[in-house]
């Protein structure tokens, strides 16, 4: 069965576009992420347009969140005082490293140095988390926690706005959370990219967070990023494809769930190292595809998601553990 | 002077402007198949059908331009061994759409002053393309890539098959092309256009429109998104948060809540 998309204007099988959807899905439910740096290139592989698959990708990120919230809200998961806090942070960095963009093309170098950030972020997180979880794995199945022992971090203790996260079970300076979620705001902007495999990683060995509430807090601020991208996107470039969004959601809260399912027979240890390889096997596609000779010299323009920077803050998305429904 | 009358002076005044220019109006010659593509819900693309007859010694090349466009364009550059993104290229003067069909080489057919003054082949439509900016070195290397570009994505076509020409008679011999529509050509107002060959000469040509229209649900959706741009946002909002809310209920429903435990 074949589908129009009328703002997408093409015609596409409706199974191709759920099967996509399912695929980010089970990888979402498995390992969390939230398919920023697959999502856009399975969709133009199957034949939609860059522009349209980059801003409908937020509109399905809504109900994917809404979803995933909803779940995890009911299993007291979602820290929502640490979630304005992060939201805040995220909002202020994506505006920074959308200036940043600006500068860096007027200085001729964006492209370039966009694609070393890519290269050199995905590889340094994924090589670090591949080096951490092979460590675990060879000190035998009985891990220790990862969270770092709380000596590590001290020095927060002494900052000022310190507040308690009833939901977390933390207590930090408001500011930590603000600004570590505006340097990831403009690595995400500067990227284009998710974050999602920062972030969550950012709150569980830094702000120390319980995992799954990391999760969820960080489904809860990427809803309400996602909802300000959607709606920039279709007021600014009337390029969101709602019909492609909700069939997209269809498939991929379909493959959360059976990804969430296949989480029940692997450890925590191996899904990092599978969602290690993937961020690896990435940063290695794309060192390649700097280095061999293009089929086309031409690539039309999609002007690059961080020059909108409420796009830039749709990418503030999390390792979601995959814990929706089971 | 009334609707009707201005109908009649118009329908005159175009025919004795096409005889004049050698153009013959379509009057049952030749006919296209639908005329007007209509995009529904459920487009699943379409096949198109041109057909006619010429005389008992020609040929026939047939043609589909869409309107010239410009577009934007990154080209990339060697930079100290990477491949980059290293400036922007403009291009211009080159047709959205062109499919040419003929029964051989255009260029064995007719004469290469036709062919470039009626952009009929594969290197007409080449000369047509400005690129900008661009080093003259540059040019027809660019020109290429951005040709090779619209090859891949199916907006250019040049096949040299796929007209298929029935025997002679009294009225001359029938002719027909049956082609797939592409898919990702954009609703908009195209021209058909039939040449008739006869000894490496022109003899005759027709230009018939094609009209490729979004219709129904689709085209209410994509008027909304251009016409009600902050509704449209505001619902795509609340209806992808409203379907996350219901499949998270139906998955409630069907699957329960338990917990996954964590590694």
């Amino acid at each position: 069965m074949w589908i129009f998309l009328p703002v997408a204007g093409i015609s596409i099988n409706l199974f191709v576009l759920v099967g996509a959807g399912a695929v980010i899905g089970f990888l979402s439910g498995l390992l969390g992420v939230a398919g920023g740096f697959l999502m856009t290139p399975i969709l133009m592989m199957v034949g939609i347009p860059p522009t349209i698959a980059a801003a409908t990708d937020s509109c399905q990120i809504v109900a994917a969140s809404t979803s995933g919230v909803a779940a995890h809200f009911r299993l007291g998961n979602v820290d929502f005082k640490m979630g304005v806090t992060l939201l805040l942070g995220g909002l202020t960095g994506a505006g920074i490293g959308v200036q940043l963009i600006k500068v860096l093309r007027v200085l001729g170098d964006a492209d370039f140095l966009i694609t070393v950030a890519y290269i050199v972020v995905l590889g340094g997180v994924g090589g670090s988390m591949l080096v951490a979880s092979l460590k675990k794995l060879r000190g035998g199945p009985m891990c220790s926690s990862s969270r770092p022992h709380r000596a590590t971090w001290s020095f927060l203790d002494k900052l000022p706005f310190q507040m308690s996260f009833e939901r977390s079970n933390v207590r930090h300076s408001a500011l930590v959370p603000f600004a570590l979620c505006t340097i990831i705001g403009i690595l995400a902007a500067i990227m284009g990219v998710g974050g999602g495999f920062m972030i969550v990683p950012m709150m569980v060995y830094i702000l120390r967070m319980p995992a799954h509430v990391a999760v969820g807090t960080s489904l809860f601020q990427i809803l309400f990023t996602c909802a300000g991208v959607t709606y920039m996107q279709a007021t600014t470039n009337h390029t969101v494809d709602l019909v492609l969004a909700l069939l997209l959601a269809a498939g991929s809260t379909v493959g959360a769930q059976i990804g969430a399912r296949v989480t029940r027979y692997l450890r925590g240890d191996q899904l990092l190292i599978i969602l290690a390889a993937l961020a690896l096997i990435v940063a290695v596609k794309m060192v390649v595809g700097i280095l061999i000779t293009p089929s086309n010299l031409l690539s039309p323009i999609s002007q690059h998601s961080a020059l909108w920077w409420p796009h830039g803050l749709q990418e503030l998305r999390t390792c979601a553990g995959g814990a929706i429904h089971v | 002077m009334n609707a009707l009358e201005l109908g009649l002076v118009l329908s005159i005044s175009s025919a004795v402007a096409m005889s004049a220019a050698g153009i013959e109006p379509v009057a049952g010659r030749m006919r296209i198949t639908p005329a007007v593509i209509q995009k529904g819900f459920f487009y699943n693309g379409a096949v198109v059908k041109v057909e006619g007859s010429i005389g008992n010694g020609a040929t026939a090349i047939v043609t589909v331009t869409g309107s010239d466009i410009e577009e934007r364009f990154n080209r990339k550059r060697r930079v100290a061994g990477v491949w980059v993104n290293a400036s922007k290229v403009r291009v211009f003067g080159a047709p959205s759409l062109f499919l040419a069909f003929s029964s051989g080489p255009v260029r064995n057919l007719v004469d290469p002053h036709a062919v470039e003054t009626r952009t009929l082949d594969r290197l007409a439509v080449v000369r047509q393309i400005c690129i900008e900016p661009h080093a003259p070195s540059d040019l027809e290397t660019l020109q290429n890539q951005f040709l090779a570009f619209k090859r891949d994505s199916g907006s250019y076509l040049f096949s040299e098959s796929g007209i298929v020409i029935g025997a002679p008679s009294e009225n001359g011999k029938p002719f027909s092309l049956t082609f797939e529509w592409p898919r990702a050509a954009a609703s908009s107002n195209y021209e058909v256009h039939v040449y008739e060959v006869e000894g490496g000469v022109i003899s005759r040509e027709v230009e018939m429109p094609l009209q490729v229209r979004r219709v129904g649900f689709p085209e209410w959706i994509a008027l909304l998104a251009t016409r009600q741009p902050a509704l449209y946002g505001i619902a795509a909002v609340l209806i992808a948060a409203f379907a996350g809310l219901g499949i998270d209920y139906l998955g409630t429903t069907l699957f329960g809540t338990k917990r996954v435990a964590h590694g």
